[in-house]
């Protein structure tokens, strides 16, 4: 930046993302959601949503990356999403700890219709 | 320096260069993205916190979604985010007809979205599995809805959401054939033929059908046959154990409608995040055009509304949407032409995008992609859950 000339500053400097990036992108997206599916006729009980979550952010991490170029960008933009997805991640993560602890308090007084207990 | 930049008449006069303006923007668009992940996760905490004091109703109630229309949906998401990046990399490099073709894709790629998931949220309503209290599952007053629509509703979830089969009765022929593999037949058949020859009561509590000689727990909460739910699972493809409405315990069972309403308000917002990012697609697609195309591009978006409105006439087989679609259709052709005389008359101008400005093709995508990053968290979160 500090040593741009005259003409550098009528246009735009980014990357651009050469196509057999791009392309390659979308085939390894196309690729890891049959994966997924896939993944999910196996019984890996208790495992497989965090398969499932695991294999989701591969996919995010490579559209976020890639397709909105985040690796070529500015790092403070990296800094803004992944605050965000840090404190989505406190929030859940801290709720999760104690959401069953009111599960008692959840149970609804009895079945009185068509509902047999 | 400063005095150069004014050659370029897309920088604005408080940005000392294209780059420094490209930056900001950019910026301003991830902080905006960054409330839209905020958003999402306070539905994906609800998600979270529902799921974890219900498992069996997550188990059970997403049966009724299709997981290869899921996954189709997945692909097309995808590939109109490839087609969005290449439209920026034209942009870029000045590609102009390029960016036009592939952003014209990338907004019949949200279409297609759109259509499939017409299919899914259809097929759901025409099987009672609506949100709210037009669920059949949903619980008020110590009852769960009438029998038919819980019948209908039932069936639908254990048959995976596949639009292939509308009535139980000819998808309980059908399967009839495939499961030659399958298990003994559970106690819910014999069931079946127990009423099979009497048609079955509105409401069995109110037309006092004595349940007491047939065990009522195995019957459900309606006492009617549950044909679909004694119906012996295909073997091979997903041989999981899912619970079956009759053997959750009485809390769970009042609670699958909360799986629908999460579904619904999840997939909602995130369609509505489709249509938003279709609406600044086509923007970016009218801006982009040249003086001639963009005669056209109103038209195009009329085609793809009209389009959208004949699919939904005949999938549902109703005629005021074919009336629409026609008169949409007709529309477009009018306006296209009466544009395209008054274009034609006047000098051709080039499309506003190039490799000297482009950052709302940039801007535009990023919101495009993060409508793609949600629904690669909510496809497996929803339709793979075991």
């Amino acid at each position: 930046m500090s040593d741009t000339t005259h003409a550098d500053t009528h246009v735009v400097h980014a990357h651009i993302s050469p196509l057999w990036q791009l392309a390659g992108i979308l085939i390894a997206l196309l690729l890891l959601t049959v994966a997924t599916v896939a993944v999910s006729y196996a019984n890996l009980g208790n495992l497989s949503i965090l398969v499932a979550l695991l294999i989701a952010a591969v996919k995010g991490t490579l559209v976020v990356l890639y397709f909105m170029h985040l690796r070529y960008d500015a790092p403070f933009n990296a800094l803004v999403f992944s605050m965000a997805l840090l404190f989505v991640a406190l929030m859940i993560g801290f709720t999760l700890i104690d959401s069953r602890q009111y599960q008692p308090n959840l149970t609804p007084p009895p079945a009185v219709g068509n509902v047999p207990e | 320096m400063n005095q150069d930049d004014a050659h370029n008449p897309h920088l604005a006069h408080h940005f000392d260069s294209m780059t420094q303006q490209f930056e900001s923007s950019k910026l301003g668009m991830w902080l905006f993205l960054a409330t839209e992940v905020l958003m999402f996760g306070g539905l994906f905490m609800a998600y979270a916190i529902y799921r974890a004091n219900n498992p069996d109703v997550y188990m059970f109630a997403h049966q009724a979604l299709d997981t290869r229309l899921g996954a189709i949906n997945t692909a097309v998401l995808l590939a109109s985010s490839f087609t969005m990046a290449w439209a920026v990399r034209a942009a870029q490099m000045s590609q102009r007809r390029l960016i036009m073709v592939l952003l014209g894709l990338t907004l019949l790629g949200g279409a297609g979205f759109m259509v499939i998931k017409t299919v899914e949220y259809s097929g759901k309503y025409a099987h009672h599995l609506w949100i709210g209290p037009v669920n059949a599952f949903y619980y008020e007053a110590g009852f769960i809805n009438k029998d038919t629509t819980l019948t209908s509703a039932e069936y639908y979830v254990s048959s995976h959401g596949s639009p292939a089969h509308e009535t139980p009765d000819a998808a309980h022929k059908s399967t009839a054939h495939e499961t030659t593999e399958a298990a003994a037949p559970s106690e819910g058949e014999v069931v079946l033929d127990a009423h099979a020859a009497a048609p079955a009561p509105a409401s069995p509590v109110a037309a006092g059908v004595d349940h007491s000689s047939i065990q009522l727990a195995a019957l459900g909460p309606t006492g009617v046959a549950h044909v679909v739910i004694a119906e012996p699972r295909q073997v091979g493809v997903a041989q999981h154990q899912y619970p079956k409405f009759e053997q959750m315990s009485s809390n769970d069972r009042r609670r699958v409608h909360l799986f629908f309403d999460i579904y619904y308000l999840m997939t909602g917002l995130h369609g509505l995040h489709v249509l938003v990012g279709m609406a600044i697609i086509w923007v970016l697609l009218h801006k982009a055009a040249d003086s001639l195309t963009r005669a056209w591009t109103p038209s195009f978006a009329l085609l793809i509304a009209g389009g959208y409105f004949l699919f939904l006439g005949s999938h549902l087989g109703l005629r005021w949407p074919l009336v629409l679609g026609i008169v949409l259709l007709l529309i477009a052709a009018v306006v296209g032409f009466m544009r395209h005389a008054k274009a034609a008359a006047d000098v051709v101008r080039p499309g506003a995008y190039s490799r000297q400005f482009f950052d709302p093709v940039e801007i535009g995508g990023l919101y495009w992609h993060l409508v793609d990053l949600i629904w690669i968290f909510l496809f497996p979160l929803l339709y793979l859950i075991r």
